[in-house]
Formats: structure tokens, sequence, C-alpha cells
């Protein structure tokens, strides 16, 4: 899908998130990284109508998100660093089939296709169980079921490892880039994360400073921040 | 309240939400009022009556009373809570124990429905129920069902996140060598909670739930 910014800018309160922004991305894994602050948070979250334009203007995959949010949330996933503030419902299944209520399946579909989507993330084992008993590791990967489990086009993940330990970071790093099929854009602090991307768009005072291959997005970013 | 998923198969479990909802808001009705045709020589025998009634449910529930006294245990405090006041006030023991076991009993009652019941069986009773055609005119005034049945399972998945925000406030405070109390915990819980409804929200919005 490509993902479209026309002089795209965002002031809250008069602090400017995101300044003239322009770019067009269609690559698979779009990692985005930066400084706190510089705009990464503010990029990831217009992609799904969290947050509007000031000014400019959005399309990812033809769909303005701002005039249209239902069609764009429709299409894209949206993974927070925080798992905690993802879960809906009260276990790890009903959370995953939560996400299909209203989609015309019936009960007996939507529960074999979460069981399913579990299954995949070897955590089926969990479905019975209370979702706030599991570890930030099995809560981000019930998060990124609960999202996939609706086959979006587009998957935004902003800090998906923030909170997570090595090994876990790992898990969600794997799952997220080597085994999905659909296009990511993936906001993080993780340089080794990072660097599975195919491209890397870093951010420095609310603007895309740098757009290439990953090594080279990195090395300058750790040369300037030295 | 428990949030796990009951994996037991009796007739409790198997029973229908809706109904199980209605005969669990009777029986507390029950067991709540004095029903004034009901003989003097058996009022204070009521509550005991539905106590042991109560057990006799968890039993049928779940094998032995493990069960039904695991939940009586849950409620020492709010036991020690009801019935320690009104002791201290002088009102006379007949009274407070009636008061007290009418209480436990509605509780227990209503921990044996969370027990027996699934979350998601529960909110499509809510939702039917909501739904159905003499509750229309709340509909029309703008009552959604599906709106009702979301709160009632963000209410049941807020619970164990404050629980979790005041577990760390306590130990943040106790680290900085204060004794946590009621008052000193009131603002960082109040602040913890009002940044998780505002996160909470967002990841609703995104997960195309408008709130």
């Amino acid at each position: 899908m490509l993902i479209e910014f026309d002089r795209v800018s965002v002031a809250f309160e008069g602090t400017i998130a995101l300044d003239d922004v322009s770019v067009k991305l269609d690559q698979k894994r779009i990692g985005v990284i930066g400084l706190n602050g510089s705009g990464k948070s503010t990029f990831a979250r217009l992609l799904n109508g969290l947050v509007k334009p000031t000014s400019g203007s959005v399309f990812v995959g033809g769909v303005n998100p701002a005039e249209d949010a239902k069609a764009a949330r429709a299409q894209t996933g949206f993974i927070f660093s925080n798992p905690d503030v993802q879960i809906i419902m009260p276990t790890v299944l009903e959370d995953v089939a939560f996400s299909l209520r209203g989609s015309g399946l019936k009960k007996a579909e939507i529960d074999a296709k979460s069981r399913a989507i579990l299954s995949r993330f070897e955590i089926e084992h969990l479905a019975d169980q209370a979702a706030h008993s599991l570890s930030s590791g099995q809560k981000q990967l019930l998060a990124i079921c609960a999202i996939l489990v609706t086959e979006p086009k587009l998957i935004v993940a902003d800090e998906p490892t923030a909170l997570l330990d090595l090994v876990n970071s790992r898990r969600i790093a794997r799952a997220l880039l080597s085994d999905l099929p659909q296009q990511i854009v993936l906001v993080t602090h993780d340089l080794e994360l990072a660097a599975g991307c195919d491209i890397l768009v870093r951010f420095a005072g609310a603007k895309i400073v740098q757009i290439g291959e990953p090594s080279t997005v990195i090395s300058s970013y750790l040369a300037e921040n030295a | 309240m428990t949030f796990v998923k009951p994996l037991n198969s009796s007739l409790i479990h198997r029973a229908a939400p809706g109904p199980k909802l209605l005969a669990l808001i009777l029986l507390i009705t029950a067991i709540s009022i004095e029903l004034p045709f009901i003989d003097d020589t058996i009022k204070p025998w009521i509550p005991a009556c539905g106590l042991l009634f109560t057990a006799a449910l968890y039993a049928l529930a779940f094998p032995g009373v493990g069960k039904f006294l695991e939940q009586v245990w849950n409620l020492k405090l709010l036991i020690a809570l009801i019935s320690i006041p009104q002791l201290l006030f002088g009102t006379p023991l007949a009274t407070v124990l009636s008061a007290t076991v009418r209480l436990t009993d509605a509780m227990l009652l209503a921990a044996l429905f969370s027990l027996t019941t699934k979350t998601r069986d529960l909110l499509d009773s809510i939702e039917s129920a909501l739904g159905a055609k003499w509750l229309s005119p709340l509909t029309r005034l703008g009552l959604k069902p599906a709106t009702v049945s979301l709160a009632f399972a963000m209410t049941m998945n807020a619970i164990p996140m404050i629980m979790k925000f005041l577990n760390q406030t306590k130990e943040a405070q106790s680290a900085r060598g204060v004794k946590p109390t009621p008052v000193r915990m009131t603002i960082p819980l109040l602040v913890a909670s009002l940044k998780y409804a505002d996160e909470y929200a967002e990841a609703l919005t995104a997960r195309g739930v408008e709130v």
C-alpha cells in the first residue's frame, strides 16, 4: 500500500509535533527512528486517524484517515507500546474474538478464527486464561493476535518492544518482521529491530531528516547523537 | 469476582446467562428483604437457610466445599467491615448476625454467578436483553446495547489494572521510606488511573470502538 504524506503539519496546543512532512512510502517493512519528541509517534498515529493533520493531507492505500477513520481503521491495525491498555476483554480468547464482533461471522467461526491466530503465535494454550495475568511478552503477542485476526493490510506498531525484556523483544520482532504477510510501519528506539526493516525513516525536530537503507540511517543517527 | 473463563461443565455452568442473572437477582432479593407473610418464628432462620442453599449451589457447581470456603475467606475483610462497627455501636448480636449473613450470602451468590459465567456469554445476554422489544423506548432514547455491554467489560477489566496501580504506588512509596496511607496514595493512584483511561480510550479507538 502506498503511504503518502503531502505537506503534513500537526500542532498540539501551540507545540509543533510534525512540521511540513512530505513523503511517499510503499516498502513492506518501514522502520521509523528518532529521539523522543521528534515526531515518530505523531507520524504513526496519522496513519489510522488517531491524530488529524493541522494542515496537509495523508493517504494510506488511497484512504484519507482524517476523513474516513472507519475505513482507515479497517485496513490498519495499531499496536501500542503498553499491552495493558490494549486488552478489552477479560480472557485471552475473548479479547481476540472481540475484534471480530460485528464482522458478521457466526460465534463458532469467530472462535475458530481466534484460536487459529493464537495457535499461529503459539499462545493457544493461554486461550482461557485471564488476559491481565499474562506476562508482558504474552500480552504483546495477544495484542498482535487481536489486531491480526481482523486481517488488516497495514500494521502500525508504536514502540512495541519498549516494555519488554530481550527474549520477549526478539519474539515480538520475529513475529512482526519475519512472520507477517502485512506491510508494517515500525516505530522503535531498538536499533537492532530497526535494522531488520527494508527502509528507515529518521525523524528529528518534527521533520523527516533522512530516509534510506537501515545501515546508513542508523550510522548517521548514532554519529549525530554520540 | 473472577476474570477467568469457567472450565467446569456443571448444570450451573451450563445454564443460560440471562435466566441465571434473573435467578441471582431473585435470590438476592429474597434474602435481603423481610417478606411480611412469613411467620415470625421462621424469619430468624432465613439468612442461615439462604447461606446453606448457597453452599449447596457451590457444591453443585464445584466438587466439595473448598470453593465455597475459599470465597467466604475472600470476603473476610468485608465481613469484618460490616459486623465490627455494628457491634461497637451496640447493635444486638442477632441483628448484626442477620445483616452480615444476608450481605455475605448476596456477595457469595454474585461470586458464584461470575465464577460460572463466560464474560462473552454474559455480554451477549446483556446486549440481547437490552435489544428486546419491551426496552425499545430506552434504545430510542440513545441507550445502545453494545455500548452498555462494552462498558460492563471495560469495568471488569479496569479492576485488575487499578489493583496493579495500587500495588505500584504502595511499592514506590515504601521504597522511598514513606508509609503508604490511603491519603498519600489517592493522588498518585488518580493520576495513574487517568493516564490509563487516556491510553485505553486511544487503544479502543484504534480497534475501531468509538468511545
